[in-house]
């Protein structure tokens, strides 16, 4: 189709012109928002904020900036154009484009620093994650370890056992001996009576020798002997009675003190028991917790470093709003070219061919990359690229 | 010893996403602002694999990979067209130059990676 190149058609140009320029440019602001949208959604509310904090106002400063000093141009240029609405296009494009590059550029350099500064945060959480990972063992080596020591100190405890059931079978044997010094004892009494009665006999033997006269006389000698002998004997059964009676003192002594060292023994492993099982139990108690904590932060760990992550995947709409701005300002530029040739020709009395607008606008759609671009180009919604896309294996 | 993986794009925010992923997955990198730039960088230089950009100043991707890919040493280099381009024809031409897979903008690290792995000389 061919137009003339009217005022009109000039004036519903630059619409165009100044529609498309301004709709890219919100809808590259409304794109960036709704990728910070999606990074505030996933949770980094405090990264996101500054972020989109910060790129939201770099990016509103400059757009405002673009719109308020473009609009002091077009006035400063419809009062002083002479040639009206081609001498306003001169001098306005340019300085759109400008201001367009401003943005971009500036936009750029925060979503750069930006990335660096989520980039080192994603190393850094993957460094103390590895590490963790790395000793990841220390709680199973831990509970080894106390595995390992409530092991040995059962151990050491059955070992006390075992020496206390030895010393109660020597206390049992110190208590047999105990006894058979009481039988040793009354043995040692028998022995006393015994010589007695045989001092009886012997001084009834000698009596009956002496009424016998000369031929007793023999008899009496013996008698005589087997009294002596007695009366040793006696005094021996009473040094045996004596020695018993100490060294059966001596044992019951020794069988009281052994019973009552048994008794503080006995205790003393009570007690040992309940002290190591209070203790094995404390640390337990904190490994546990210190092992509920670690995994804790190893989970939310990974999930701080899923969702910044998923905030670097979002960044990358810097190249793609870049790629739509610079397209836009290419097209504008192309305008402002267009439009000089066209007053050159006026100026030189050339007559101005008129604009091709169904050629322009499918040059202008050829130049798209992405499938925003046709959409705009279209009138249609766009579709702002949600996830990471699959890749294609040629 | 660490692989090296040339990134080629006209996006310093590309260029330190993509570098970021692959240095934490234990590569070198070495960096070019496009085309015409990345073969300035190639200068004999041992690459293990190619990322690169389609639409950059100076010198497009499609053409960088097939000015590369004329030189025997980087004939058999493998190359991953990372673009916000999502056509067909695009994709095409890329794989007529000599690409091995095509990625679109924006990318997950891990699907990266995983191609990386899949692509990378040994």
């Amino acid at each position: 189709m061919k137009i003339v190149w009217t005022d009109d058609n000039r004036i519903a140009a630059m619409v165009w012109v100044l529609c498309v320029g301004l709709g890219l440019l919100g809808a590259a602001t409304a794109f960036s928002g709704a990728a910070f949208d999606r990074v505030w959604a996933s949770g980094t509310a405090l990264a996101g904020m500054l972020a989109g904090g910060l790129l939201a106002s770099r990016v509103r400063r400059a757009l405002a900036s673009a719109r308020r000093e473009a609009e002091e141009a077009g006035s400063t240029a419809l009062q002083q154009a002479p040639g009206g609405l081609d001498d306003l296009c001169g001098e306005v494009l340019p300085i759109w484009n400008r201001q367009i590059e401003t943005a971009r550029s500036q936009t750029e350099t925060s979503l750069v620093e930006l990335t660096t500064c989520f980039g080192d945060i994603h190393q850094r959480l993957g460094a103390a994650l590895g590490l963790y990972q790395n000793n990841g063992s220390g709680e199973a080596d831990v509970m080894a370890m106390l595995e390992k020591g409530q092991g040995d100190l059962s151990n050491m405890l059955s070992s006390l056992r075992a020496g206390l059931q030895a010393k109660q079978e020597m206390l049992d044997r110190i208590r047999e001996v105990a006894r058979f010094s009481d039988e040793l004892k009354a043995m040692a009494g028998s022995v006393s009576a015994l010589a007695n009665q045989t001092q009886l006999v012997s001084l009834n033997a000698a009596i009956e020798a002496a009424w016998a006269g000369k031929a007793g006389r023999g008899f009496a000698v013996i008698a005589d002997e087997v009294r002596k002998l007695s009366t040793q004997s006696g005094e021996t059964g009473k040094q045996i009675t004596s020695r018993v009676e100490s060294v059966t003192h001596a044992i019951h002594s020794a069988v009281e003190i052994a019973e009552r060292y048994a008794d503080q023994d006995a205790r003393a492993m009570r007690d040992s028991e309940q002290l190591i099982e209070g203790v094995l139990n404390v640390f337990r108690g904190a490994v546990e917790h210190l092992t509920q904590a670690a995994t804790q932060f190893q989970q939310e760990g990974r999930a701080v470093q899923e969702t910044v992550s998923g905030v670097i995947v979002s960044l990358q709409f810097q190249d793609r709003v870049s790629q739509i701005l610079c397209q836009t300002m290419d097209d504008m530029a192309r305008l402002e070219g267009v439009l000089n040739e066209n007053r050159e020709r006026e100026a030189g009395g050339d007559p101005v061919p008129p604009i091709d607008v169904a050629a322009w606008l499918e040059q202008l759609s050829s130049t798209y990359t992405t499938l925003e671009q046709q959409d705009n180009h279209q009138g249609m919604q766009s579709n702002a690229p949600g996830k990471a896309a699959e890749i294609t294996f040629f | 010893m660490a692989k090296t993986i040339l990134i080629v794009d006209d996006s310093a925010s590309v260029r330190q996403v993509v570098g970021m992923t692959l240095k934490g997955a234990g590569y070198d990198v070495v960096d070019a602002v496009d085309g015409k730039d990345a073969l300035s960088k190639l200068d004999g230089r041992k690459l293990h694999l190619v990322i690169s950009d389609v639409n950059m100043p100076n010198m497009d991707g499609i053409s960088f990979v097939k000015e590369m890919k004329a030189k025997p040493a980087y004939k058999f280099t493998p190359v991953i067209m990372l673009t916000t381009e999502g056509s067909e024809a695009k994709k095409r031409d890329g794989q007529a130059a000599g690409a091995k897979a095509w990625v679109v903008k924006p990318f997950q690290p891990a699907q990266m990676l995983d191609a990386v792995s899949k692509l990378i000389m040994p």
